[in-house]
């Protein structure tokens, strides 16, 4: 069936860049080595549930335990407010994106461009384009991708998977994240 | 030799042996007489380059590479990725624009096309003589006409003057994509932002031209209610339906059938713009749907005799058609299919062909795409009765069976429909998974081509939701055209001012993320707050298809007239032209701005001061990217739906934390330029969901020009919103405020209290003076 790295999208193929197959250890990694990592979390998230478990739940827990600053994009910081999560910030994918591509943005915080950028839950399709219009405008940037379609155009990007992997994947990345 | 004028005296005397040739004789009407001409009369590719680049320099070209590469020559394919170059030298920002510039020419193209058959038809019909004459109450007839050319068209004939600039800007654009051309990305943006225009120009042209030899309706805001819905086609009469975007056959088929009396016999029926132009034509005609629904439609047998014209047709269709045996009429020399060239043949040998089974023809006469279109369907519709391509419904369950759970019709989706789980469910024998993907189904069959099983989840789909596609049985109200001068008056200074919080234009194709039904919320949600609603295309239907809880459809809860709370149905595709031409109208109208010839002046107007926003949240054609495009270079931002962050491959944005960005000069004080805030924030963006575009809608219709109290409604509107659909205030609220006068009075303490802790200031002004916005620096002392 479906490759592990093919585009999820079928016809998705951008050229011949094409991004690394991530794991739950490596993506930990990442995280934990950038100076300044981003974690953008999108609709998806509102309308998925793994094994009873809402993706929101997981964006929560990941944001907590990896203490990056989160984006909730699209509508979802009414979703984060209702559970009691303060976003770093709240502005649209496209708004994000526009600002990552900027070497002279000092970052949600102020505190200089970020280094990483962390997507979980963007609709696949525009998804993919803000990660091509980081893949060729912001050098500086690794991005990557903890969804459970893979998008050619991250660096690096969770495999295509069932959704019961991709809950094995995101619990085994929140627990590396506990052990710290 | 000088033009000689019309009534002018020429003599010649002690003339021999010379030959006097006679060319066109260029008729004067007075120009003088109705404006004066302004600085840019038809504009060349780089005339407006300057006003392009203030707009870019603001809002900033953002790409979206959806192809990592170039495969336009024999250099390539090229990769471009991450700062490489191709053979030729460009780059991907470049590239990116390049290619946008070809999609909006191509959009452009299609517009003029079809403006170019129709006012060749009607001159050919009419003469060019034939008045273009919209009424009493409707002086500026074609205001982006006067603005862009300085012509005042008064004849079907003017209109050919027009047109021949058109093309001609077409050429110069399109030329400057080829390899070796223009190589900055600036620069193809500005060419982006011209053939746009250009294209709303087209648009005009064509929609004026079919009111005027049509009859359409000339902006009446009590144009009829009309059918509309898969449901509403009586399949116990022959069908005709009309696909595409050129009215021409259709009209011929409504005169057909009026003179051989035969009124009520035949079903005319239409999809697409057509449909919308049918019924401005005959009221009695009816629109099926937009291009989703073709497959749909056709594969359910409903038509005998199926005509397509140009633009937006399936380019299967006569493959699709030829399975339930329903005859293709090919109308338009853009659209033959490989069909026998039967123009010239008589009609009856024609119609005897197509009787006897041919599939189809290429008749470029609408005259006798009318009387064959009717006279087959009569002849054929017995034969046909209950053909159709589709599954019987005792079959789902054994084809679900056969799905072998691949995933790739997911994958294949553009909406990544759960089309597996749904043959899952299936295959237990329930189908109503299946029933509800209809709901969000752009029918565009990849899911078909790419099965394994060979299975058509389409086919199934349809079959599954049959109980509903029956009862899609709606009203909308028949597209009015132009507004009128009658009611820019009205609502001209609320706009300007604000009280009016803005006019939102729901325009565009169906390619929509989550299904129609979305666009008709948001329209409903705006014209419930005292918005202006207008729509166009297959957005105006789709506003048609959801009924309140009282069974009203919108179209029928809110007024036609193009006032507050307003749900307008403007017309097709090339009626666009007239939203642009309201606010061009505004600045006509109520501000006495000088149209002719004078773009640049009449765009900085609308940018600062006309709070309208489009949305064209299923956008998919070139098309819709000419017509986005083009408002932009009008000043008017556009909001799309998350599909149209792919091919589109561009936006154009603004930094609203960039404060130096929003500098522009205020006339009345004069002096350096003058801070006025993030208004509009984006010309062109896309949003991930419908709450997002909401929100975003409100806030895209903040103008400069806004008085307190406009300023008030329009940010009361989008914190109200923001609370609603984002669980609180919006973090950038304080940026729109220039005077505490300007917060809900509900609200003014606690508000304020919020305003002193970040330190904000009010907005200076001298005492006595209001905001007077313009961007250009010739006008920083005063109005000329």
């Amino acid at each position: 069936m479906v490759e592990k790295n093919d585009p999820w999208d079928i016809a998705n193929v951008p050229g011949p860049r094409r991004g690394e197959i991530l794991t739950p250890a490596v993506a930990v990694r990442a995280i934990k080595e950038a100076k300044r990592p981003l974690f953008i979390v999108g609709s998806i998230a509102l309308e998925t549930e793994l094994n009873g478990k809402s993706l929101m739940d997981y964006a929560i827990e990941i944001a907590k335990k990896s203490k990056m600053p989160t984006v909730a994009v699209a509508h979802t910081l009414k979703e984060f407010l209702e559970k009691e999560f303060q976003p770093d910030a709240s502005m649209p994918i496209i708004n994000i994106i526009d600002r990552l591509r900027d070497a002279d943005w000092k970052g949600v915080k102020g505190e200089g461009q970020h280094d990483l950028v962390v997507f979980l839950g963007v609709l696949y399709y525009i998804g993919s384009q803000g990660l091509s219009t980081l893949k060729h405008f912001a050098p500086w940037l690794r991005t990557i991708t903890l969804c459970r379609f893979f998008h050619p155009n991250a660096d690096m990007s969770f495999p295509n998977m069932s959704d019961e992997e991709w809950e094995s994947y995101l619990n085994e990345l929140v627990e590396k994240l506990k052990r710290g | 030799m000088e033009a000689i004028k019309k009534g002018g005296i020429f003599t010649f005397s002690d003339l021999q042996n010379v030959r006097i040739s006679i060319g066109e004789i260029v008729e004067e009407w007075g120009e003088e007489e109705w404006e004066p001409m302004g600085p840019h009369p038809m504009p060349g590719i780089a005339t407006l380059r300057d006003w392009d680049f203030k707009l870019l320099n603001r809002y900033k070209p953002f790409y979206a590479p959806f192809c990592d590469m170039c495969c336009l020559c024999t250099y390539g394919k090229c990769d471009l990725t991450c700062g490489k170059k191709g053979a030729c030298g460009i780059k991907i920002d470049a590239q990116q624009a390049r290619i946008v510039l070809i999609t909006c020419c191509i959009g452009t193209a299609a517009h003029t096309g079809h403006a170019r058959h129709l006012v060749d038809h009607l001159i050919e019909k009419y003469g060019r003589d034939f008045p273009i004459d919209f009424g009493s109450y409707i002086d500026i007839e074609a205001p982006i006409t006067r603005t862009v050319t300085g012509i005042r068209p008064r004849r079907l004939g003017d209109l050919e003057d027009a047109l021949d600039y058109v093309e001609k800007e077409i050429t110069n654009c399109l030329s400057a994509a080829h390899t070796g051309q223009e190589g900055a990305f600036i620069d193809f943006e500005s060419k982006n932002l011209h053939i746009s225009m250009i294209d709303n120009l087209a648009k005009e042209i064509a929609d004026i031209a079919q009111i005027v030899g049509y009859d359409f309706p000339r902006g009446d805001p009590d144009a009829p209610l009309v059918e509309i819905g898969l449901g509403v086609v009586d399949r116990s009469k022959p069908v005709v339906l009309c696909i595409g975007h050129n009215v021409a056959p259709g009209a011929e088929m409504v005169d057909y059938i009026e003179s051989s009396g035969m009124e009520g016999e035949v079903e005319i029926c239409g999809m697409c713009c057509t449909a919308i132009d049918i019924t401005r034509y005959e009221p009695r005609a009816k629109i099926v749907g937009h291009i989703a629904q073709q497959l749909y439609a056709i594969r359910s047998g409903i038509a005998d005799v199926v005509v397509v014209d140009e633009q937006c047709v399936r380019t299967d269709m006569l493959e699709e058609a030829m399975k339930v045996k329903t005859r293709v009429i090919a109308s338009n020399d853009k659209i033959c299919y490989g069909l026998p060239d039967r123009t010239d043949d008589p009609a009856e040998e024609i119609i005897n062909d197509l009787v006897n089974g041919a599939p189809g023809a290429l008749i470029l006469d609408a005259e006798k795409v009318g009387e064959v279109a009717v006279e087959v369907a009569l002849r054929v519709s017995a034969k046909r009765e209950r053909l159709k391509a589709l599954p019987d419904r005792g079959e789902l369950k054994k084809l679900a069976e056969s799905c072998v759970q691949c995933d790739e019709c997911r994958r294949a989706c553009p909406n990544d429909l759960h089309i597996p789980d749904a043959m899952v469910a299936g295959a237990k024998g329930s189908f109503d998974k299946l029933a509800a993907l209809y709901d969000a189904c752009v029918g565009c069959a990849k899911c078909e081509s790419i099965c394994r099983a060979e299975l058509s989840p389409l086919n199934m789909i349809n079959v599954a939701a049959e109980y509903k596609i029956k009862e899609e049985k709606y009203k909308i109200r028949a597209g009015r055209g132009p507004i009128l001068d009658t009611e820019i008056r009205n609502v001209g200074a609320p706009i300007v001012f604000g009280d009016i919080p803005g006019v939102i234009a729901y325009v565009g194709c169906p390619n929509y993320p989550k299904g129609g039904r979305e666009v008709a919320e948001m329209a409903d949600e705006f014209a419930k707050r005292g918005y202006i609603v207008v729509a166009t295309g297959c957005s105006a239907m789709d506003i048609a298809r959801y009924k309140d809880e009282e069974g009203k459809t919108l179209y029928e809860k809110y007024t036609g007239a193009f006032d507050r709370s307003c749900m307008v149905n403007i017309g097709s595709c090339v009626s666009n032209a007239h939203v642009i031409g309201a606010a061009i109208k505004i600045a006509g109208i109520f501000a006495r701005r000088k149209l002719r010839g004078n773009f640049e002046e009449i765009a900085d107007y609308i940018l600062n001061r006309v709070g309208a926003c489009g949305v064209a949240w299923g956008a998919m054609s070139q098309k819709a990217a000419s017509i986005a495009t083009g408002c932009n270079r009008w000043g008017i931002p556009v909001i799309l739906g998350p599909h149209g962050s792919k091919a589109y491959r561009r936006l154009y944005l603004g930094r609203k934390d960039k404060e130096e960005d929003w500098y522009a000069y205020n006339v009345k004080v004069g002096g350096e330029p003058f801070y006025f805030g993030p208004a509009p924030e984006h010309l062109m963006y896309a949003a991930e969901t419908k709450e997002e575009a909401m929100v975003m809608t409100a806030k895209l219709c903040i103008r400069p020009s806004d008085n307190p109290r406009g300023r008030l409604i329009k940010l009361s509107n989008y914190i109200d919103l923001h609370e609603r659909l984002f669980g609180t205030m919006p973090d950038d609220w304080h940026l729109f405020v220039r005077d505490v006068s300007e917060l809900p009075p509900a609200r003014r303490k606690e508000l304020k209290m919020e305003l002193e802790k970040i330190g904000w200031k009010p907005m200076k002004m001298p005492p006595g003076k209001i905001f007077d916005p313009t961007n250009l620096e010739r006008f920083r002392n005063g109005w000329k």
